[in-house]
């Protein structure tokens, strides 16, 4: 019964290891200048007295927002954008408390006050316009098509007949049944599984927003291509919870910011591997053309 | 049957028969699938041999390839990567079979219960809840987590809590089950038993506080520890929802390798030790509870 | 809400189920009664290989067999289509647990009908046709209609790997309307495929326990 034994101090350990990973790092000291108080009772006032944003960001999104697993801290774009944010208000980029926001749980988490701001690849429209507000485009990213580096599929007329992958219940699978009806899609638990899949040559492309294709494509640069350009445009938008006018105004003025001063192409490059394109205008209805 | 039939010199017991069948079949597996190329393992010979070894260049770059996948598992990293995940395993697993005890007793007495208005709609519960996938509680649960957390505003459900979603399936199924075994349990014992607790002046409540319930349960335990090896492999099925457990995490490692065949073997060979493991445990106690009259365990079927 | 494409959606899921049912069910059939009658044979390695594989698949997720088969072998260039992928890990992984149960109805019969047999110098082969499988058959099917209903729940583990089944549409329709009650619905279609197996293994349980009254 060594063998036993043996298994009992396994899992002992591998629970120690696990209580062990350090907590995410707390803020560390850095100086700016804090701007002015705002007027009482607003949802700005309450972040300046509380000391700190509440950000809600993805962690598992390569490039915009993705929990490292060695540091043990998120990083990407839309850390990157919250950070601005927070040196804005506090004269400190790293008095933010981040939490894992999801696409099911980021509007209520607004709702509810669990977070201050929404930064995650947040798709802009009408419909959840109707639910909390939002600041003005910050990034414009649009889906795309990921193929093997050899495949002939060059744009989204080209699907006919191909196995296609990608997610369950998103918004990529509508778009592509109904700009390509004769693809074959495939449904799949989440994007990697399907690009494990067309690693395995069981699929002939895999569709989602370029912004998380490029992160598949960077890594494995000699296996995949992207192809078909933008067919659909999602302008995202940081949200924020409606009725708080001075919070919006605050948010887009720091993203005017970034945007006039040459920053954004600077946390373009530090993020994402392609060469930065100009900044997106900031009205989502126009980019849309709705 | 086997001792008659058999006139071989194999003598050892059908459990490490067994093991050892188990583990010959594992070995096998990475020189059935080309996990580890034999002709690319050759090509480790001087070149001037490979003519006649009818070995190619193509040999020697299938050998880099499974070099390279397997490489992962000479890091620390990875076996610590992969040790959270059964952590996480081990524990969702723990956490499911305990609270569903004390809900399986109810169920079982709610069972047994002379009352109808009490005894049929248990019955029906356990009997739907039975009927019912596991992925499809899974699902439906964390489903329904998100919906009561937008009506109640509960800070716990709040979250989308992947966890939280994975336990509460996994004990609702774990229950009707063990409420089954300890069902069982409690029917095998002597109806001699209560009668003459009664006859003690115990109350009911009392008698099965101290005389029933105690007997099930040393009875029950090996059957209990089977359901927590079905348990332990369905806690993989969280993955599907984004639970970060030990299959879990394999999916992660073979997506960014690329090296499904490997990982995979990796993951079930620890599955394979865990369960086996604690079935050996259940053997054990079962042998040790031999005296008295036991339930067999019952095999654990579930994914 | 389209109702239409939603009830479209539901009926291939079940139909897709039923085949994987019936498919994986038959193959694991043959593939666990095999295995039971070596688990149980004279011939030492295929005693040890049989009871290996029992071993080894009752101790592992079927996650796992479904993974290892549709995205571990094409690296092995082995590429099964998607619905006999689904098939063949249900019954790779199913045969393990319908062994057990042929291993256990052979074991079951006494030692006197064997020494019977052999007294009538049948061979270990015919002793297993002519004496031992008939029996068998008749005390294994309750059990085996167990195993068989956890089949058909199992086969909604193969929505992870876009086997187009009830489960799979299930998530189809609750991503795409919202609907999470989609869920009840499928529970309740599964619970409709297994009644009647489970019926007949009450049916079958109590026939086999008036057979044995003495």
């Amino acid at each position: 019964m060594k063998v036993w034994r043996l298994l009992m101090v396994g899992i002992v350990i591998a629970g120690l290891l696990a209580a062990c990973t350090a907590p995410p790092a707390g803020t560390s000291g850095s100086t700016g200048k804090a701007m002015p108080k705002a007027a009482d009772g607003t949802l700005l006032r309450k972040i300046q007295d509380r000391g700190k944003i509440v950000v809600g960001v993805k962690y598992d999104v390569p490039m915009f927002g993705l929990l490292n697993p060695t540091s043990n801290k998120v990083e990407g774009f839309d850390v990157d954008v919250a950070k601005e944010i927070a040196a804005a208000i506090f004269g400190n980029p790293d008095a933010i408390e981040y939490k894992e926001a999801v696409s099911k749980n980021r509007i209520p988490f607004l709702q509810d006050g669990t977070v201050d701001l929404v930064i995650s690849t947040m798709t802009v429209n009408a419909e959840r316009e109707g639910q909390i507000d939002f600041s003005n485009v910050y990034y414009l990213a649009g889906q795309s098509l990921l193929v093997p580096k050899a495949s002939a599929i060059a744009s989204i007329n080209d699907l006919a007949g191909k196995k296609v992958g990608t997610a369950k219940g998103s918004t990529s699978e509508q778009n592509i049944r109904k700009m390509a009806p004769k693809a074959d899609v495939q449904l799949f638990d989440g994007y990697a599984e399907a690009v494990a899949a067309m690693d395995a040559g069981r699929l002939d492309a895999v569709t989602t927003d370029d912004n998380i294709l490029i992160g598949f494509q960077a890594k494995e640069p000699n296996k995949w291509k992207l192809v078909g350009g933008q067919f659909t445009k999602e302008p995202y938008g940081i949200g924020i919870a409606k009725g708080h006018p001075e919070t919006v105004e605050m948010v887009n003025k720091v993203l005017a910011d970034l945007k006039k001063s040459g920053k954004w192409k600077e946390l373009y490059k530090k993020n994402i591997p392609t060469t930065p394109p100009e900044p997106p205008i900031d009205n989502w209805r126009q980019i849309v053309g709705q | 049957m086997q001792q008659g039939m058999t006139r071989s010199r194999f003598r050892m017991s059908e459990d490490r028969q067994a093991l050892l069948g188990a583990l010959i079949l594992i070995a096998l597996l990475p020189f059935l699938f080309g996990m580890i190329p034999i002709k690319g393992l050759l090509t480790l010979l001087p070149v001037a041999w490979w003519p006649a070894l009818g070995l190619t260049v193509e040999n020697a770059e299938a050998l880099q390839i499974a070099v390279a996948n397997w490489k992962p598992f000479l890091e620390w990293g990875t076996w610590r990567f992969l040790a959270l995940g059964l952590a996480m395993t081990v524990a969702v697993s723990l956490v499911s079979i305990v609270l569903s005890l004390p809900l399986a007793t109810l169920a079982a007495l709610a069972r047994l219960s002379s009352h109808s208005y009490v005894r049929w709609p248990t019955i029906a519960g356990i009997e739907i809840i039975r009927a019912f996938p596991v992925l499809i509680l899974i699902f439906y649960v964390f489903t329904q987590f998100s919906r009561v957390a937008e009506v109640t505003g509960s800070s716990l459900l709040k979250s989308n809590n992947v966890t939280l979603a994975v336990i509460i399936a996994l004990t609702l199924y774990t229950t009707v089950v063990n409420a089954e075994t300890i069902r069982a349990g409690i029917l095998s014992l002597d109806k001699g038993q209560t009668e003459a607790a009664r006859s003690l002046g115990l109350s009911y409540a009392q008698a099965l506080r101290l005389v029933i319930l105690p007997q099930t349960f040393r009875r029950i335990l090996p059957p209990l520890i089977a359901q927590f090896v079905t348990l332990v492999k369905d806690t993989s099925l969280g993955a599907i929802i984004g639970l970060l457990e030990l299959y879990h995490r394999g999916q992660i490692l073979y997506q960014y390798y690329r090296n499904p065949l490997e990982t995979l073997w990796v993951v079930a060979v620890i599955y394979f030790l865990v369960n086996y493991a604690l079935g050996q445990s259940a053997q054990r106690i079962e042998r040790r509870f031999s005296g008295s009259r036991r339930i067999a365990s019952q095999v654990s079927l579930e994914p | 809400m389209n109702a239409e494409s939603w009830n479209l959606l539901l009926r291939i899921g079940l139909i897709t189920t039923a085949g994987l049912s019936i498919a994986a069910g038959l193959i694991s059939l043959v593939l666990g009664t095999v295995i039971g009658i070596f688990r149980v044979s004279p011939v030492g390695p295929l005693r040890v290989l049989a009871s290996g594989y029992v071993e080894f698949f009752r101790n592992i997720p079927l996650l796992i067999c479904l993974a290892f088969i549709f995205y571990g072998l094409p690296k092995a260039g082995i590429t099964f289509p998607i619905f006999e992928a689904g098939v063949i890990g249900l019954s790779v992984y199913t045969a393990a647990f319908v062994a057990e149960v042929v291993r256990a109805g052979l074991q079951s019969i006494g030692h006197g009908q064997i020494e019977a047999g052999r007294a009538l110098g049948l061979s270990y082969i015919q002793m297993l046709r002519l004496v031992l499988l008939p029996q068998v058959f008749g005390m294994v099917i309750p059990p085996l209609g167990t195993v068989f209903i956890a089949l058909v729940k199992n086969t909604s583990v193969a929505s992870a790997i876009v086997v187009p089944e009830l489960m799979y549409q299930a998530e189809v329709i609750a991503g795409r309307y919202f609907y999470p009650n989609v869920f009840l619905i499928a529970g309740f279609m599964y619970l409709i495929i297994t009644l009647p197996l489970a019926l007949l293994v009450n049916v079958m349980e109590k026939r086999s326990q008036i057979g044995h009254r003495r």
